[in-house]
């Protein structure tokens, strides 16, 4: 945890200044990811359907060697730029992912996007298509699962000038019912303008 | 052996045989079919079972269906369905439990079983997953249970308990059918077995009932027929058998000796006959020859006493005459008259003589003929001579008769005037002493004689 907190300072730290200078200044996005927010996130994520999911991905791919890790991130990657995609089709379609989107829509723009890995770092369910299957050697996984059951990750803030919003990804390992074994890792990409104007608002 | 038990007993005994060999064979296909019969009910029962337990199976695999389609949609309507379902599973296997504990009781632990695990699958996934599709908030974790596979499993354990089931059924009705195919292929065996060894039988019985009985009694057939045609040279020779043919037997050899016996006395008898009518055309043709002596004889004598009665009685009428002539001088010389009466008295002695011969002869003859007429019909012709010979004695008698009465007068005429010429003063008696009885016997004789050759 103390890793993680100077690890998130002295990335915000360092990329606030440039920002600052074309686009509105980089929230505080430890700042805004306040307790209510955070169980907010957790309510909807630390349910049945994610470790049901989880739990079942796991059981059915088990453990399984980069080789193959690395055939089904490369089919991924492929059929992103294919219109037969039945890997993604498949997932995408699954009712964790269906979930995910649903949860996504209903926040109203809060929530940019989410997905659930198993223990391989491999996707169980997302809310949109992601650029890779595997995520495994980013540290939204690396910091997380490999971490333990309590690790988490903020990814630093990035602007999108497409839409002209910050976001921010959270990141943390997801456990069985019990909240002792990790099974695999969640991360949920954060509206941070959103957050801020909501957070706003609200006070 | 066979021989000595009667035909009776042979046929009892061949018939009892062959009865207890159909009888026999008859009860082992008896039984047999009833074990089939009651492998065959069986097999329909387990059959029907089967049925049963595959209609479970279709009935869970339809309900897993309506709750994939139910998952996917979420058509309500589904879960009316499912839930009639569950219902009708229910009672499904509740049935399926009594009647395997009734017919297959070894398969029932896998009814057991399946009921278990599809009883886990309905209440921890099917009714768990329908409450969670009554909220939005859960209805993606509903439908996130099937990637888990825990509802497959518990189904498709469900399905592999219930082909154990099936598969333990079958089982059961491949033995029964195993034995249902022994008992049948017995039934064959028996049923072949029994066939032939009855037409062998049959045959065996038939050989032994022409060897013993029927070849005997179509050669006493013959015999008996050639001996009813009165052939006695058949060839009967007797049995030592002692049942009824060798009774026939012996009862025509017996037969056959009597008829001998009778064909001898028959000879016999016609020789005998024989013999006895040439005896007896012997002692007719003797019986004649001597009647023909006889009468011929006695012919000869009649004609000869009747001439010595001619001549005696010309002789008394030639006395009478003298004697009439000598009456007229009687006194004169009465010695001559006595003598003279002398004379008459023994001419009449001789005459009576002659008679009595001749009744003598008229006796013997008729004696003959009477025999002969006795012995021979055909002697009557004789007889009727004979007769008018006796009738013509008959006349000779009377009129010797006659002569007599005369004689016997004038014998007394003169024995009158002889007395009264010698002592006159003398009483005269009443009759002459000696010639008295005469008168009285000649007329006696011709009826005797008469009276003989009547019969």
């Amino acid at each position: 945890m103390p890793r993680f907190q100077l690890t998130s300072l002295s990335v915000f730290l360092a990329l606030a200044a440039p920002a600052l200078a074309a686009e509105p200044p980089a929230p505080d996005f430890k700042a805004l990811l306040t307790p209510a927010v955070m169980q907010d996130i957790r309510g909807w994520i630390d349910t049945d359907i994610v470790r049901v999911s989880v739990g079942a991905q796991n059981d059915r791919i088990g453990k399984v060697s980069q080789t193959d890790i690395d055939r089904l991130d490369n089919q991924w990657k492929a059929e992103r730029e294919s219109a037969d995609k039945p890997l993604i089709a498949a997932t995408l379609s699954n009712p964790l992912s269906v979930y995910l989107a649903r949860m996504q829509g209903r926040s109203l723009g809060l929530y940019a996007e989410i997905f659930v890995m198993d223990q391989n770092g491999l996707n169980v369910g997302q809310s949109s298509i992601t650029s890779d299957f595997w995520q495994g050697d980013e540290g939204k996984f690396q910091k997380t699962f490999d971490a333990g059951r309590d690790g988490m990750f903020l990814d630093e803030a990035e602007w999108d000038d497409e839409v002209k919003v910050w976001r921010g990804q959270l990141s943390y390992t997801l456990t069985d019912a019990a909240g002792t074994t990790p099974i695999g890792a969640v991360t949920v990409e954060i509206n941070l303008t959103e957050l801020q104007r909501r957070a706003e608002a609200g006070s | 052996m066979l021989n000595n038990i009667s035909v009776t007993k042979k046929g009892l005994a061949a018939f009892g045989l062959l009865a207890l060999l159909a009888i026999g064979a008859s009860a082992v296909i008896y039984d047999r079919a009833t074990t089939t019969t009651t492998i065959v009910e069986n097999n329909q029962r387990i059959i029907g079972i089967l049925d049963e337990t595959v209609a479970l199976d279709f009935a869970i695999t339809a309900q897993n269906l309506a709750m994939k389609n139910f998952l996917l949609t979420g058509d309500r309507s589904y879960v009316t369905a499912i839930e009639e379902a569950s219902t009708a599973i229910e009672g499904q296997i509740r049935e399926l439990a009594a009647r395997y504990e009734e017919t297959a009781a070894d398969a029932k632990h896998h009814i057991d079983t399946a009921s278990t695990i599809w009883t886990t699958w309905k209440t921890d996934v099917i009714e768990k997953q329908i409450l969670l599709m009554r909220d939005p908030m859960t209805v993606d974790l509903a439908r996130a249970m099937e990637l888990t596979g825990d509802g497959s499993r518990l189904v498709g354990e469900t399905h592999d308990a219930i082909v154990e089931a099936t598969s333990a059924l079958r089982a059961i009705g491949d033995v029964a059918s195993a034995d249902q195919k022994s008992a049948l292929d017995l039934m064959e065996l028996i049923s072949l077995a029994s066939a032939i060894a009855v037409a062998l039988f049959a045959a065996l019985l038939a050989f032994l009932n022409f060897r013993l009985i029927s070849r005997p009694l179509s050669v006493l057939t013959g015999v008996t027929a050639r001996l009813a045609d009165g052939d006695l040279d058949v060839d009967v020779t007797r049995s030592d058998r002692a049942d009824e043919i060798g009774r026939m037997n012996a009862a025509l050899v017996v037969f056959r000796e009597n008829l001998l016996r009778t064909r001898a006395l028959e000879i016999q008898a016609t020789e005998d006959r024989r013999r006895a009518e040439e005896i007896r055309r012997q002692a007719m043709i003797q019986v004649a020859s001597d009647l023909e002596a006889s009468v011929g004889a006695v012919s000869d004598e009649i004609v000869a006493a009747s001439r010595r009665l001619n001549d005696a009685a010309g002789t008394l009428a030639g006395i009478a005459a003298g004697t009439t002539e000598r009456a007229m001088s009687v006194s004169s010389s009465s010695e001559q008259t006595t003598a003279n009466v002398q004379t008459v008295a023994s001419a009449t002695e001789e005459l009576s003589a002659s008679i009595s011969e001749v009744n003598d002869a008229v006796r013997a003859s008729t004696r003959i003929a009477a025999d002969a007429v006795r012995e021979v019909e055909r002697s009557g012709n004789a007889i009727a001579a004979l007769n008018s010979v006796v009738d013509r004695i008959g006349d000779v008698t009377t009129l010797i008769n006659d002569i007599a009465a005369q004689t016997n007068l004038l014998a007394l005429n003169a024995t009158i005037e002889a007395a009264r010429a010698a002592r006159p003063d003398a009483a005269l008696p009443s009759s002459p002493p000696r010639s008295r009885p005469l008168p009285a016997r000649p007329p006696r004789r011709p009826r005797r004689s008469s009276a003989r050759s009547a019969r």
